[in-house]
Protein backbone atom coordinates (compact mmCIF):
# COMPACT_ATOMS: atom_id res chain seq x y z
CA UNK A 1 0.00 0.00 0.00
CA UNK A 2 1.18 3.62 -0.51
CA UNK A 3 1.58 6.34 1.56
CA UNK A 4 -2.06 7.75 0.90
CA UNK A 5 -3.54 4.35 1.51
CA UNK A 6 -1.67 4.80 4.80
CA UNK A 7 -2.87 8.14 5.84
CA UNK A 8 -6.64 7.47 4.75
CA UNK A 9 -6.38 4.42 7.20
CA UNK A 10 -5.13 6.48 9.87
CA UNK A 11 -7.28 9.23 9.38
CA UNK A 12 -10.04 6.61 10.34
CA UNK A 13 -7.85 5.61 13.41
CA UNK A 14 -7.21 9.25 14.26
CA UNK A 15 -11.12 10.23 14.23
CA UNK A 16 -12.16 6.98 16.10
CA UNK A 17 -9.02 7.50 19.00
CA UNK A 18 -10.93 11.01 19.25
CA UNK A 19 -14.36 9.99 19.69
CA UNK A 20 -13.26 7.39 21.90
CA UNK A 21 -11.17 9.51 24.23
CA UNK A 22 -13.14 12.21 24.05
CA UNK A 23 -16.59 10.31 25.01
CA UNK A 24 -14.28 8.25 28.40
CA UNK A 25 -12.49 11.53 29.52
CA UNK A 26 -16.07 13.08 30.27
CA UNK A 27 -17.57 10.01 31.27
CA UNK A 28 -15.07 8.55 33.44
CA UNK A 29 -11.96 10.37 33.94
CA UNK A 30 -13.55 13.73 34.60
CA UNK A 31 -17.22 12.92 35.86
CA UNK A 32 -19.15 15.51 37.92
CA UNK B 1 -24.07 -17.35 8.10
CA UNK B 2 -23.10 -18.27 12.55
CA UNK B 3 -21.15 -16.70 13.38
CA UNK B 4 -22.12 -12.93 12.02
CA UNK B 5 -25.29 -13.69 13.12
CA UNK B 6 -24.02 -14.67 16.69
CA UNK B 7 -22.05 -11.31 17.19
CA UNK B 8 -25.15 -9.38 15.20
CA UNK B 9 -27.47 -11.31 18.23
CA UNK B 10 -25.28 -10.15 21.15
CA UNK B 11 -25.18 -6.30 19.79
CA UNK B 12 -28.38 -6.50 19.46
CA UNK B 13 -28.86 -7.91 23.45
CA UNK B 14 -26.23 -5.23 24.25
CA UNK B 15 -28.12 -2.45 22.67
CA UNK B 16 -31.80 -3.54 24.12
CA UNK B 17 -29.46 -3.85 27.50
CA UNK B 18 -28.36 -0.11 27.37
CA UNK B 19 -32.08 0.83 26.77
CA UNK B 20 -33.27 -0.68 29.71
CA UNK B 21 -30.69 0.70 31.98
CA UNK B 22 -31.92 4.12 30.83
CA UNK B 23 -35.68 3.33 31.50
CA UNK B 24 -36.25 5.50 34.51
CA UNK B 25 -33.67 8.17 33.89
CA UNK B 26 -36.11 10.14 32.42
CA UNK B 27 -38.51 12.11 34.85
CA UNK B 28 -40.08 14.59 32.88
CA UNK B 29 -40.72 15.72 28.88
CA UNK B 30 -37.29 17.46 28.98
CA UNK B 31 -35.37 14.09 29.95
CA UNK B 32 -37.28 12.16 28.04
CA UNK B 33 -37.06 14.30 24.22
CA UNK B 34 -33.84 16.21 25.39
CA UNK B 35 -32.58 14.62 27.63
CA UNK B 36 -32.45 16.83 30.25
CA UNK B 37 -30.62 19.45 28.54
CA UNK B 38 -27.57 18.03 30.16
CA UNK B 39 -25.06 16.52 27.14
CA UNK B 40 -21.50 17.43 27.35
CA UNK B 41 -19.01 18.27 24.76
CA UNK B 42 -17.92 14.85 23.40
CA UNK B 43 -20.72 12.61 24.04
CA UNK B 44 -22.52 15.49 22.11
CA UNK B 45 -19.96 14.95 19.28
CA UNK B 46 -20.44 11.31 19.12
CA UNK B 47 -24.00 11.62 19.52
CA UNK B 48 -24.45 13.77 16.42
CA UNK B 49 -22.31 12.30 14.29
CA UNK B 50 -23.72 9.36 14.52
CA UNK B 51 -27.67 10.78 14.22
CA UNK B 52 -26.37 12.32 10.70
CA UNK B 53 -24.40 9.04 9.06
CA UNK B 54 -27.65 7.41 7.85
CA UNK B 55 -28.07 4.52 5.48
CA UNK B 56 -28.45 6.98 2.33
CA UNK B 57 -24.75 8.86 3.56
CA UNK B 58 -23.28 5.11 3.54
CA UNK B 59 -24.89 2.24 1.23
CA UNK B 60 -26.45 5.13 -1.00
CA UNK B 61 -23.13 7.62 -1.45
CA UNK B 62 -20.83 4.42 -1.57
CA UNK B 63 -23.13 3.14 -4.45
CA UNK B 64 -22.82 6.39 -6.42
CA UNK B 65 -18.90 7.05 -5.88
CA UNK B 66 -19.16 3.12 -7.53
CA UNK B 67 -21.10 4.23 -9.71
CA UNK B 68 -19.85 7.75 -10.72
CA UNK B 69 -16.70 8.67 -8.97
CA UNK B 70 -15.85 11.15 -5.60
CA UNK B 71 -18.50 13.61 -7.07
CA UNK B 72 -20.62 11.48 -4.84
CA UNK B 73 -19.02 13.78 -2.19
CA UNK B 74 -20.82 16.88 -2.64
CA UNK B 75 -24.10 15.63 -1.12
CA UNK B 76 -22.39 14.90 1.94
CA UNK B 77 -20.39 18.19 1.81
CA UNK B 78 -24.01 19.80 1.40
CA UNK B 79 -25.25 18.21 4.33
CA UNK B 80 -22.08 19.63 6.28
CA UNK B 81 -22.39 22.74 5.25
CA UNK B 82 -26.11 22.88 6.24
CA UNK B 83 -24.79 21.33 9.71
CA UNK B 84 -22.22 23.84 10.10
CA UNK B 85 -24.76 26.81 8.98
CA UNK B 86 -27.04 25.41 12.32
CA UNK B 87 -23.93 25.91 14.12
CA UNK B 88 -22.77 29.17 12.94
CA UNK B 89 -26.18 30.95 12.59
CA UNK B 90 -28.56 29.83 14.78
CA UNK B 91 -27.33 27.35 17.79
CA UNK B 92 -26.86 29.98 20.24
CA UNK B 93 -29.44 31.34 19.90
CA UNK B 94 -32.16 28.13 19.37
CA UNK B 95 -30.59 27.05 22.94
CA UNK B 96 -31.60 29.86 24.56
CA UNK B 97 -35.08 29.78 23.75
CA UNK B 98 -35.44 26.18 25.54
CA UNK B 99 -37.68 24.54 23.36
CA UNK B 100 -38.43 20.68 22.26
CA UNK B 101 -39.15 20.85 18.80
CA UNK B 102 -39.01 23.09 15.43
CA UNK B 103 -42.66 24.04 15.79
CA UNK B 104 -42.03 25.89 19.20
CA UNK B 105 -39.15 27.85 17.49
CA UNK B 106 -41.60 28.77 15.20
CA UNK B 107 -44.69 29.24 17.65
CA UNK B 108 -41.83 31.55 19.52
CA UNK B 109 -41.94 34.32 16.61
CA UNK B 110 -44.97 33.38 14.60
CA UNK B 111 -47.89 32.29 17.01
CA UNK B 112 -49.86 29.06 17.37
CA UNK B 113 -51.55 29.80 13.63
CA UNK B 114 -48.00 29.06 12.03
CA UNK B 115 -46.75 26.79 14.76
CA UNK B 116 -50.01 24.62 13.49
CA UNK B 117 -49.51 24.37 9.87
CA UNK B 118 -46.18 23.64 10.18
CA UNK B 119 -46.40 20.98 12.96
CA UNK B 120 -48.30 18.82 10.14
CA UNK B 121 -45.69 19.60 8.01
CA UNK B 122 -42.93 18.29 10.11
CA UNK B 123 -45.01 15.00 11.69
CA UNK B 124 -45.80 13.97 8.03
CA UNK B 125 -42.11 14.31 7.01
CA UNK B 126 -40.44 13.22 10.08
CA UNK B 127 -43.46 9.80 10.22
CA UNK B 128 -42.25 9.04 6.42
CA UNK B 129 -38.59 9.51 6.84
CA UNK B 130 -39.11 7.30 9.90
CA UNK B 131 -40.60 4.90 7.44
CA UNK B 132 -37.93 4.69 5.08
CA UNK B 133 -35.57 4.27 7.85
CA UNK B 134 -36.97 1.06 8.95
CA UNK B 135 -37.46 -0.15 5.35
CA UNK B 136 -34.25 0.28 4.79
CA UNK B 137 -33.38 -1.56 7.92
CA UNK B 138 -35.67 -4.37 6.81
CA UNK B 139 -33.59 -4.23 3.43
CA UNK B 140 -30.34 -4.08 4.79
CA UNK B 141 -31.58 -7.16 7.21
CA UNK B 142 -32.48 -9.19 4.31
CA UNK B 143 -29.47 -9.21 2.39
CA UNK B 144 -27.38 -9.48 5.22
CA UNK B 145 -28.89 -12.69 6.94
CA UNK B 146 -30.73 -14.09 4.41
CA UNK B 147 -33.69 -14.07 6.32
CA UNK B 148 -36.99 -12.75 5.25
CA UNK B 149 -37.71 -9.18 4.56
CA UNK B 150 -40.11 -9.28 7.32
CA UNK B 151 -38.65 -11.22 9.95
CA UNK B 152 -35.70 -9.25 9.51
CA UNK B 153 -37.39 -5.65 9.92
CA UNK B 154 -39.60 -7.10 13.19
CA UNK B 155 -36.73 -8.15 15.08
CA UNK B 156 -34.26 -5.06 14.12
CA UNK B 157 -36.88 -2.92 14.31
CA UNK B 158 -38.60 -4.06 17.80
CA UNK B 159 -35.26 -3.72 19.25
CA UNK B 160 -34.89 -0.10 18.09
CA UNK B 161 -38.18 0.91 19.09
CA UNK B 162 -38.42 -0.86 22.12
CA UNK B 163 -34.96 1.08 23.08
CA UNK B 164 -36.36 4.72 22.03
CA UNK B 165 -39.89 3.76 23.94
CA UNK B 166 -38.25 2.52 27.03
CA UNK B 167 -35.37 5.86 27.27
CA UNK B 168 -36.33 8.65 25.38
CA UNK B 169 -32.83 10.42 23.97
CA UNK B 170 -31.07 9.67 27.31
CA UNK B 171 -30.90 5.86 26.14
CA UNK B 172 -31.04 6.32 22.10
CA UNK B 173 -27.32 9.39 23.00
CA UNK B 174 -25.84 6.61 24.99
CA UNK B 175 -26.86 4.16 22.28
CA UNK B 176 -25.46 6.27 19.37
CA UNK B 177 -22.06 6.48 21.58
CA UNK B 178 -21.34 2.80 21.33
CA UNK B 179 -22.78 2.79 17.94
CA UNK B 180 -20.56 5.80 16.46
CA UNK B 181 -17.49 3.48 17.86
CA UNK B 182 -18.81 0.54 15.91
CA UNK B 183 -19.40 2.91 12.90
CA UNK B 184 -15.85 4.53 13.16
CA UNK B 185 -13.61 1.88 13.29
CA UNK B 186 -16.22 -0.34 10.58
CA UNK B 187 -16.66 2.43 8.65
CA UNK B 188 -13.46 4.36 8.21
CA UNK B 189 -10.85 1.92 9.32
CA UNK B 190 -11.60 -1.82 8.63
CA UNK B 191 -13.36 -1.38 5.15
CA UNK B 192 -10.90 1.23 3.68
CA UNK B 193 -8.05 -1.08 4.76
CA UNK B 194 -9.57 -4.70 3.29
CA UNK B 195 -10.29 -2.31 0.27
CA UNK B 196 -7.48 -0.57 -0.40
CA UNK B 197 -5.14 -3.38 0.16
CA UNK B 198 -7.35 -5.87 -2.21
CA UNK B 199 -7.32 -3.34 -5.12
CA UNK B 200 -3.07 -2.42 -3.86
CA UNK B 201 -3.04 1.35 -3.01
CA UNK B 202 -4.64 4.40 -4.15
CA UNK B 203 -1.95 4.43 -7.01
CA UNK B 204 -3.43 0.94 -8.33
CA UNK B 205 -6.95 3.17 -7.87
CA UNK B 206 -6.27 5.96 -10.04
CA UNK B 207 -5.01 3.94 -12.72
CA UNK B 208 -7.72 1.19 -13.12
CA UNK B 209 -10.52 3.64 -13.45
CA UNK B 210 -11.03 6.01 -15.38
CA UNK B 211 -10.02 9.60 -14.63
CA UNK B 212 -13.61 11.43 -14.49
CA UNK B 213 -13.75 9.30 -11.48
CA UNK B 214 -11.52 11.34 -9.65
CA UNK B 215 -12.75 14.52 -10.84
CA UNK B 216 -15.33 16.39 -8.66
CA UNK B 217 -16.42 18.07 -11.03
CA UNK B 218 -17.84 16.13 -13.24
CA UNK B 219 -21.05 16.59 -12.31
CA UNK B 220 -20.68 20.66 -14.19
CA UNK B 221 -21.15 23.34 -12.15
CA UNK B 222 -24.42 24.00 -12.75
CA UNK B 223 -25.37 20.54 -11.50
CA UNK B 224 -22.85 21.31 -8.28
CA UNK B 225 -25.48 24.39 -7.52
CA UNK B 226 -28.04 22.38 -8.11
CA UNK B 227 -27.23 20.04 -5.44
CA UNK B 228 -26.28 22.62 -2.71
CA UNK B 229 -29.19 24.64 -3.17
CA UNK B 230 -31.71 22.07 -1.70
CA UNK B 231 -28.93 19.45 0.64
CA UNK B 232 -28.00 22.62 2.01
CA UNK B 233 -31.58 23.77 3.45
CA UNK B 234 -32.32 19.60 4.14
CA UNK B 235 -29.13 19.54 6.26
CA UNK B 236 -30.07 23.06 7.76
CA UNK B 237 -33.69 21.65 8.84
CA UNK B 238 -32.26 18.54 10.31
CA UNK B 239 -34.76 18.29 13.05
CA UNK B 240 -32.82 15.36 14.65
CA UNK B 241 -29.82 17.71 15.08
CA UNK B 242 -31.77 20.44 16.27
CA UNK B 243 -32.90 18.31 19.46
CA UNK B 244 -29.25 17.23 20.43
CA UNK B 245 -28.30 21.53 19.90
CA UNK B 246 -31.71 21.52 22.50
CA UNK B 247 -30.42 18.82 24.99
CA UNK B 248 -26.76 20.64 25.42
CA UNK B 249 -25.57 21.65 28.69
CA UNK B 250 -25.12 24.89 27.59
CA UNK B 251 -25.07 26.82 24.40
CA UNK B 252 -21.18 26.94 23.73
CA UNK B 253 -21.13 22.99 23.72
CA UNK B 254 -24.54 22.97 21.36
CA UNK B 255 -22.51 25.18 18.77
CA UNK B 256 -18.96 23.57 19.48
CA UNK B 257 -20.19 20.17 19.08
CA UNK B 258 -22.19 20.56 15.68
CA UNK B 259 -19.42 22.17 14.50
CA UNK B 260 -17.08 19.35 15.55
CA UNK B 261 -19.42 16.97 14.12
CA UNK B 262 -19.65 18.14 11.12
CA UNK B 263 -16.56 18.84 9.68
CA UNK B 264 -14.04 16.66 11.76
CA UNK B 265 -16.35 13.51 11.60
CA UNK B 266 -18.91 14.25 8.95
CA UNK B 267 -16.03 14.79 6.51
CA UNK B 268 -12.89 12.78 7.18
CA UNK B 269 -16.23 9.84 6.70
CA UNK B 270 -17.08 11.00 3.57
CA UNK B 271 -13.67 10.41 2.18
CA UNK B 272 -13.97 6.78 3.42
CA UNK B 273 -16.89 6.18 2.54
CA UNK B 274 -15.85 7.54 -1.34
CA UNK B 275 -12.61 5.39 -0.97
CA UNK B 276 -15.15 2.45 -0.03
CA UNK B 277 -16.95 2.94 -3.51
CA UNK B 278 -14.17 3.21 -6.00
CA UNK B 279 -12.36 0.40 -4.52
CA UNK B 280 -16.17 -1.74 -5.17
CA UNK B 281 -15.74 -0.40 -8.55
CA UNK B 282 -12.35 -1.32 -9.26
CA UNK B 283 -13.43 -5.30 -7.33
CA UNK B 284 -16.55 -5.72 -8.22
CA UNK B 285 -17.34 -4.31 -11.35
CA UNK B 286 -21.22 -5.08 -12.62
CA UNK B 287 -22.85 -5.64 -9.27
CA UNK B 288 -25.68 -3.47 -8.19
CA UNK B 289 -24.50 -0.14 -6.65
CA UNK B 290 -26.40 0.33 -3.53
CA UNK B 291 -24.83 -3.18 -2.42
CA UNK B 292 -20.93 -2.51 -3.03
CA UNK B 293 -20.37 -2.36 0.97
CA UNK B 294 -22.29 -5.88 1.88
CA UNK B 295 -20.98 -7.09 -1.06
CA UNK B 296 -16.88 -6.13 0.13
CA UNK B 297 -18.08 -7.60 3.69
CA UNK B 298 -19.15 -11.11 2.53
CA UNK B 299 -16.90 -11.05 -0.10
CA UNK B 300 -13.14 -9.37 1.82
CA UNK B 301 -13.51 -10.64 5.31
CA UNK B 302 -13.89 -13.82 7.73
CA UNK B 303 -16.90 -14.31 9.62
CA UNK B 304 -15.60 -12.89 13.33
CA UNK B 305 -15.04 -9.66 10.91
CA UNK B 306 -18.09 -10.09 9.24
CA UNK B 307 -20.18 -9.99 12.21
CA UNK B 308 -18.92 -7.00 12.82
CA UNK B 309 -19.21 -4.99 10.04
CA UNK B 310 -22.72 -6.15 10.07
CA UNK B 311 -23.27 -4.67 13.53
CA UNK B 312 -21.67 -1.52 12.27
CA UNK B 313 -23.99 -1.31 9.27
CA UNK B 314 -27.31 -1.64 11.52
CA UNK B 315 -25.75 0.96 13.96
CA UNK B 316 -25.52 3.03 10.49
CA UNK B 317 -29.46 2.83 10.26
CA UNK B 318 -30.80 2.74 13.73
CA UNK B 319 -28.92 5.45 15.07
CA UNK B 320 -30.44 7.95 12.63
CA UNK B 321 -34.18 6.25 12.84
CA UNK B 322 -34.26 6.06 16.59
CA UNK B 323 -33.65 9.61 16.41
CA UNK B 324 -35.92 10.20 14.03
CA UNK B 325 -39.04 8.36 15.52
CA UNK B 326 -38.21 10.24 19.36
CA UNK B 327 -38.49 13.97 17.05
CA UNK B 328 -41.97 12.60 15.57
CA UNK B 329 -42.97 11.46 18.69
CA UNK B 330 -41.84 14.92 19.80
CA UNK B 331 -44.12 16.18 18.03
CA UNK B 332 -47.29 14.16 18.23
CA UNK B 333 -46.89 15.02 21.91
CA UNK B 334 -45.40 18.69 22.07
CA UNK B 335 -47.49 19.75 19.47
CA UNK B 336 -50.98 17.73 19.42
CA UNK B 337 -51.46 16.34 22.57
CA UNK B 338 -50.19 19.02 24.57
CA UNK B 339 -51.54 22.04 21.98
CA UNK B 340 -54.92 20.38 22.65
CA UNK B 341 -54.95 19.80 26.32
CA UNK B 342 -52.71 21.96 27.65
CA UNK B 343 -49.30 21.45 29.42
CA UNK B 344 -50.29 23.54 32.30
CA UNK B 345 -53.47 21.11 33.15
CA UNK B 346 -51.06 17.78 32.68
CA UNK B 347 -48.56 16.15 35.48
CA UNK B 348 -45.25 15.28 34.53
CA UNK B 349 -46.22 11.18 35.32
CA UNK B 350 -48.76 12.03 32.56
CA UNK B 351 -46.72 13.67 30.01
CA UNK B 352 -44.00 11.23 29.95
CA UNK B 353 -46.33 8.22 29.55
CA UNK B 354 -47.72 10.43 27.04
CA UNK B 355 -44.32 10.62 25.50
CA UNK B 356 -43.64 6.91 25.31
CA UNK B 357 -47.13 6.25 23.88
CA UNK B 358 -46.74 8.69 21.17
CA UNK B 359 -43.40 7.36 20.45
CA UNK B 360 -44.45 4.09 20.61
CA UNK B 361 -47.45 5.06 17.76
CA UNK B 362 -44.97 6.77 15.86
CA UNK B 363 -42.80 3.26 15.58
CA UNK B 364 -45.63 0.92 15.10
CA UNK B 365 -46.82 3.03 12.46
CA UNK B 366 -43.56 3.09 11.02
CA UNK B 367 -42.85 -0.48 10.86
CA UNK B 368 -46.39 -1.13 9.41
CA UNK B 369 -46.15 1.36 6.45
CA UNK B 370 -42.35 -0.47 6.38
CA UNK B 371 -44.24 -3.66 5.55
CA UNK B 372 -47.27 -3.14 3.76
CA UNK B 373 -46.87 0.42 1.67
CA UNK B 374 -43.72 1.58 0.12
CA UNK B 375 -46.24 3.49 -1.80
CA UNK B 376 -46.92 5.72 0.83
CA UNK B 377 -43.66 6.23 1.90
CA UNK B 378 -42.04 7.64 -1.50
CA UNK B 379 -45.30 9.40 -1.16
CA UNK B 380 -44.72 10.50 2.11
CA UNK B 381 -40.79 11.59 1.40
CA UNK B 382 -42.52 13.89 -1.15
CA UNK B 383 -43.52 16.01 1.79
CA UNK B 384 -39.77 17.48 1.64
CA UNK B 385 -40.60 19.65 -1.08
CA UNK B 386 -43.63 21.81 0.98
CA UNK B 387 -41.27 21.17 4.55
CA UNK B 388 -37.92 22.57 3.23
CA UNK B 389 -39.10 24.97 0.67
CA UNK B 390 -41.09 27.28 3.62
CA UNK B 391 -39.30 26.87 6.77
CA UNK B 392 -35.30 27.17 5.55
CA UNK B 393 -36.50 31.07 4.57
CA UNK B 394 -39.02 30.94 7.83
CA UNK B 395 -36.74 29.96 10.26
CA UNK B 396 -33.94 32.53 8.65
CA UNK B 397 -36.48 34.66 8.79
CA UNK B 398 -37.30 34.34 12.52
CA UNK B 399 -33.73 35.01 13.61
CA UNK B 400 -32.16 37.42 11.18
CA UNK B 401 -35.48 39.53 10.04
CA UNK B 402 -37.08 41.75 12.10
CA UNK B 403 -39.71 42.70 9.61
CA UNK B 404 -40.92 39.28 9.63
CA UNK B 405 -44.79 38.55 10.26
CA UNK B 406 -46.49 35.71 11.21
CA UNK B 407 -48.62 36.46 8.10
CA UNK B 408 -45.72 36.29 6.02
CA UNK B 409 -44.89 33.19 7.93
CA UNK B 410 -48.26 31.74 7.38
CA UNK B 411 -48.71 32.46 4.16
CA UNK B 412 -45.32 31.03 3.06
CA UNK B 413 -46.59 27.52 4.08
CA UNK B 414 -49.51 28.26 1.92
CA UNK B 415 -47.87 29.17 -1.08
CA UNK B 416 -45.70 26.23 -0.08
CA UNK B 417 -48.49 23.74 0.26
CA UNK B 418 -49.92 25.03 -2.64
CA UNK B 419 -46.74 25.09 -5.16
CA UNK B 420 -45.57 21.44 -3.66
CA UNK B 421 -49.51 19.92 -4.20
CA UNK B 422 -48.95 21.87 -7.64
CA UNK B 423 -45.96 20.24 -8.65
CA UNK B 424 -46.60 16.80 -7.86
CA UNK B 425 -50.14 16.74 -9.32
CA UNK B 426 -49.16 18.63 -12.48
CA UNK B 427 -45.29 16.87 -12.85
CA UNK B 428 -44.72 20.58 -15.16
CA UNK B 429 -41.35 20.43 -17.23
CA UNK B 430 -38.64 21.80 -14.62
CA UNK B 431 -35.02 21.70 -16.89
CA UNK B 432 -34.09 19.83 -14.38
CA UNK B 433 -34.20 21.95 -11.50
CA UNK B 434 -35.11 20.34 -8.23
CA UNK B 435 -38.69 21.07 -7.15
CA UNK B 436 -37.26 22.17 -3.57
CA UNK B 437 -35.09 24.50 -5.51
CA UNK B 438 -37.83 26.52 -7.10
CA UNK B 439 -40.18 25.99 -3.94
CA UNK B 440 -37.42 27.57 -2.19
CA UNK B 441 -37.48 30.99 -4.30
CA UNK B 442 -41.14 30.97 -4.56
CA UNK B 443 -41.60 30.97 -0.42
CA UNK B 444 -38.34 33.38 -0.07
CA UNK B 445 -40.60 35.79 -2.37
CA UNK B 446 -43.62 35.25 -0.62
CA UNK B 447 -41.84 36.01 2.78
CA UNK B 448 -40.38 38.82 2.17
CA UNK B 449 -43.64 40.37 0.06
CA UNK B 450 -45.99 39.68 2.20
CA UNK B 451 -44.16 40.44 5.96
CA UNK B 452 -43.29 44.14 3.85
CA UNK B 453 -47.25 44.40 3.27
CA UNK B 454 -48.25 43.23 6.96
CA UNK B 455 -45.29 45.00 8.99
CA UNK B 456 -46.80 48.33 9.58
CA UNK B 457 -50.06 47.18 10.55
CA UNK B 458 -49.07 44.61 12.78
CA UNK B 459 -45.18 44.48 13.60
CA UNK B 460 -43.66 42.07 15.51
CA UNK B 461 -42.16 43.79 18.52
CA UNK B 462 -40.24 42.45 21.96
CA UNK B 463 -40.51 38.91 21.04
CA UNK B 464 -39.32 35.84 22.86
CA UNK B 465 -36.95 35.40 19.89
CA UNK B 466 -35.88 39.42 20.22
CA UNK B 467 -34.80 38.82 23.71
CA UNK B 468 -32.77 35.83 23.64
CA UNK B 469 -30.62 38.51 21.46
CA UNK B 470 -28.06 37.09 19.49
Amino acid sequence: MDILSILIILMGVVVTGILIIGFLRERVFIKK
Amino acid sequence: MGIPVIIVGIYLAVILFIGFTMRNKSSSLDDYFVGGRSFTLWYNVNTMAATAIGSGTTLGVAGMAYADGISAGWILVGYSIGFCLIAILIAKRMYRLNSVTMPDVIESRFGKRTRWLSSILVMIQYVGIAAAQVLSLGILAESLFGISFTAGLLITGGVMILYTVMGGLFAISLIDVFQMILISFGVMVILPFVGLKEVGGVNNLMEALPADFFNPMSIGIIGLIGILCWIIPQGFLSQELWIRVFASKNESIAKRSTLISSVFIYLPYMVSVLVIGLCGAVLFPGISADSVIPHMITSLTNPYVQGFLFAALLSVVMSTATSVILVAGSNLVKDVYLNIKGSERTSQREILFVSKIGVLIVGIIAILLALSAKGIISLMQNVATPYVGALFPIILALFFWKRATSTGAFATLIVSIIVSLFIFIANPELYGIHPIVINLVLCTITMVVFSLLTFKKKPVQNTHVDNVGS
